[in-house]
């Protein structure tokens, strides 16, 4: 049962953990904010952006505020699974015996970056799958369990797609979001650039540690959602399936396949998180519009129609958005 | 909440306010299309009240609903809402969730929520007003194109012409008197001209047809009766008498007779002055209607004196006198006449069908039984009706056996019997006219006081008229 002291402690630490974070990194409010709000909740984040936008910095500063082991893995096409989940060694025991030994890889860690994970195959990308959903790994039929809090942050290059390899939609779903960095204002590069004249490295404090993230993961949890709030998220996720009932012209045209789900929960979750860094203690369906670009953007495929029009996802959850609106108002005068 | 509030009345009385003027605007384009007139003030108003009553019940707001509305008007983030839905909720959370609520509220002036006025009803009152007050000034000629009011008009110009025709044919069938004839004619004449000039209102078609019933009225009053008892049979006071001369049978008349001198003996005063001036008023109206056969002159001469006769009486009432034997005097000259009429022999002449039998036992000739001395007829010799030469079986006073009682009992509780009386025919027969006034009056007695069956009520009178 959450008290009090679980509130003041959650409302303290988001304060401090946004304001180190700012230490480090400039502007990307957003990004920055839907980060923390994933790594309190528990989801992962997949970060696409040109490079040279702060994606490690982000991650590294991260990690410095949570005060997390953090390790990095760069994904290239001759990464093996076994280097990203370890692997047995054969070692010689005290008697002389040889006995395998597990030798965990970079994935045992609280943070992990997985930077550049399109460009390795989808063998080694299937390898994150186990640990990002049910944070454990399975090495010669042998569970090991990964350390809570378990996050993993992906990047990806949204150009230079030769080489690469797409990720699948059995992974893509595993993000809880997918973050899209921009390119920083002149104003805020120049920040950037006498910031990083001083020192290259982050400066940021931690903060939290694991044990008080988690507590601040369970305190979100509890924060209330009142139904209609619950249906519209769900009308909103099924509204992306152009099978379903609720699904509107745009989903049948536009969308080829809609979101799973897991989008609905990581709605709510991440809604339930986002209120309480707002400092509210309830769900608004502002938190689920907000939220509803990062869950759905990567858990979308578009149809041909979409496409040859130039659309993106996010022009897509624009107008689905738009037409929930206009439903809700019909609702309401009825 | 008040404001709230205010915009619930607003949009019910908006709500009822639209209905309500549909309403009388269905009624103001009725009224017009069919030039009749209805109040429509109590129905609108009426509507208007169902309509705002019906949308408050129905659609007023629940607490989620205002707690919604609130949020929306003031941007609290459905703070309002969670606060209402976990309103039963009682974590620490939950507290600082309505804390939070009420804080939000606290901060907000009232005159951020909005009274919001639906423009779309507001607009519909404001548009179905002006129509209301358009629709007098519409002209007739934009109705009178209507489909459906051409139809009718066009329906109703044909009925009022095939009546028109009909009343032509039943003046030139009629016989009336030349001059009637042809003022009626040229009535029928100028109606169907007006019909024919088209592009007729209400009113007029209205006034066409109360001249059609005038004038059918007239030609139904101008029309001469085949004789003065068909002209008696048009008035109810005068029908039996008018149906008894007709069958000729005197012993009716003279039981009607009996039963208008029973009628007035009943009554006093103003009473009975009304009963005899009504009498007068149908006896003088029947001898105005004209007649094409004259032959029945004595019995209008006969109803005359009875109407001077009643008039007289009546006058003796006010002038307080006794009037009894003027009544009588009147029927009995009257019965006199309508005797003569009909050729039948007063009750000191009638036929005695025992003369014969006498005559027979004392050995003499029998005598001449078809003597009259009174009226025209008395002269001529009478073939005697059935009635006089007829027999019917009456034990009782036919063949000296006694007789009794329907369901009648006596103290003992016996069936009641009547006494056989002593010297009488022996086969239990006595001639028909010596009996039918009896069963007659039996029979008119039980009638009134409606004893007989319904299911024999036609068959009995079917058998005395037919006799």
């Amino acid at each position: 049962m959450v008290n009090k002291e679980d509130i003041n402690l959650f409302s303290g630490k988001c304060e401090q953990i946004f304001a180190q974070i700012k230490r480090d990194i400039v502007g990307q409010e957003d990004v920055v904010e839907n980060t923390v709000i994933a790594m309190i909740a528990g989801g992962n984040v997949l970060l696409e952006g040109v490079p040279g936008i702060g994606k490690t910095r982000l991650v590294r500063s991260l990690g410095r505020v949570f005060s997390l082991p953090f390790s990095r893995i760069q994904f290239t096409p001759d990464l093996m699974p076994a280097d990203v989940t370890g692997t047995n060694v054969m070692e010689k025991d005290a008697q002389g015996n040889a006995v395998y030994r597990f030798q965990p890889g970079p994935i045992f860690s609280n943070i992990v970056l997985a930077d550049e994970i399109n460009r390795a195959t989808p063998k080694s990308q299937s390898a994150l799958l186990e640990a990002m959903q049910e944070h454990t790994v399975t090495v010669s039929g042998e569970d090991h369990r990964l350390e809570e809090p378990f996050f993993v942050l992906a990047t990806q290059n949204p150009i230079e797609q030769e080489g690469t390899y797409a990720l699948p939609e059995a992974q893509m779903d595993r993000f809880m979001f997918k973050l899209t960095m921009q390119y920083p204002t002149v104003d805020e590069m120049k920040e950037i650039v006498l910031m990083t004249q001083k020192t290259m490295d982050e400066v940021s404090d931690s903060v939290v540690d694991g044990a008080q993230l988690l507590r601040m993961r369970e305190t979100a949890k509890e924060i209330p959602v009142i139904d209609d709030i619950v249906m519209y998220t769900m009308r909103l996720v099924a509204s992306t399936q152009p099978g379903s009932s609720e699904a509107g012209d745009i989903a049948k045209n536009c969308i080829r396949l809609g979101a799973s789900p897991r989008a609905a929960q990581a709605l709510i979750t991440g809604a339930k998180v986002r209120a309480m860094v707002g400092g509210r203690y309830n769900v608004s369906y502002e938190d689920i519009d907000a939220l509803a670009y990062p869950v759905l953007r990567h858990r979308i495929k578009l149809g041909y129609e979409a496409l040859a029009d130039r659309m993106t996802s996010d022009d897509v959850i624009t107008q689905l958005l738009r037409a929930m609106k206009s439903g809700q108002k019909k609702e309401k005068k009825r | 909440m008040r404001r709230l509030a205010a915009e619930a009345a607003i949009r019910s009385a908006l709500a009822g306010g639209v209905i309500a003027l549909c309403v009388w605007l269905g009624m103001a384009l009725a009224c017009r299309i069919t030039g009749g007139h209805v109040n429509g003030l109590h129905v609108t108003a009426l509507w208007a009240i169902a309509a705002a009553l019906f949308y408050l019940l129905r659609w007023r707001p629940t607490r989620r609903k205002l707690a919604r509305r609130l949020d929306a008007a003031a941007g609290t983030k459905d703070r309002v809402s969670t606060m209402v839905e976990f309103a039963s909720e009682h974590s620490c959370l939950h507290e600082l969730q309505r804390e939070d609520a009420i804080r939000c509220l606290g901060a907000l002036s009232p005159s951020c929520v909005k009274i919001r006025i639906p423009a779309a009803a507001a607009l519909a009152c404001t548009a179905l007003g002006a129509l209301i007050a358009f629709v007098p000034m519409i002209p007739d000629s934009v109705f009178a194109q209507l489909p459906g009011a051409a139809q009718q008009e066009s329906e109703e110009a044909a009925m009022l012409r095939g009546k028109i025709m009909e009343l032509r044919a039943a003046v030139e069938e009629s016989g009336l008197e030349a001059q009637d004839s042809e003022r009626l004619l040229r009535q029928v004449d100028a109606l169907l001209a007006q019909l024919d000039a088209g592009s007729m209102d209400i009113a007029a078609l209205q006034s066409v047809r109360e001249m059609i019933e005038k004038t059918s009225q007239a030609v139904v009053e101008l029309t001469p009766r085949d004789t003065y008892v068909a002209a008696m049979l048009e008035f109810e006071s005068l029908k039996p008498l008018g149906e008894a001369i007709f069958k000729k049978n005197m012993d009716v008349v003279t039981l009607v007779f009996d039963n208008i001198r029973y009628e007035l003996s009943r009554k006093e005063d103003a009473e009975q002055v009304n009963a005899l001036m009504d009498l007068v008023y149908d006896i003088n109206a029947s001898l105005s209607k004209p007649l094409r056969d004259n032959s029945q002159e004595n019995l209008r001469q006969g109803m005359m004196m009875l109407a001077g006769g009643f008039e007289t009486a009546a006058q003796m009432v006010l002038n307080r006198r006794d009037n009894s034997q003027m009544i009588e005097t009147a029927i009995e000259g009257t019965q006199t006449y309508i005797r003569e009429f009909l050729g039948v022999a007063s009750d000191e002449e009638r036929y005695d069908p025992y003369d014969e039998i006498r005559a027979q036992r004392a050995g003499k000739p029998a005598q001449i039984s078809k003597v009259y001395t009174v009226g025209a007829a008395a002269a001529q010799e009478v073939v005697l009706s059935p009635s006089e030469t007829e027999h019917v079986y009456d034990p009782p006073q036919g063949a000296g056996r006694s007789g009794y009682v329907p369901g009648g009992t006596d103290e003992t509780g016996a069936v009641q019997r009547i006494p056989a009386p002593k010297d009488k025919k022996k086969d239990g027969t006595v001639p028909y006219g010596t009996v039918y006034g009896t069963y007659y009056a039996k029979y008119l007695q039980q009638a009134a006081d409606g004893v007989i069956p319904k299911a024999l009520e036609d068959a009995l009178e079917a058998y005395f008229n037919g006799i």
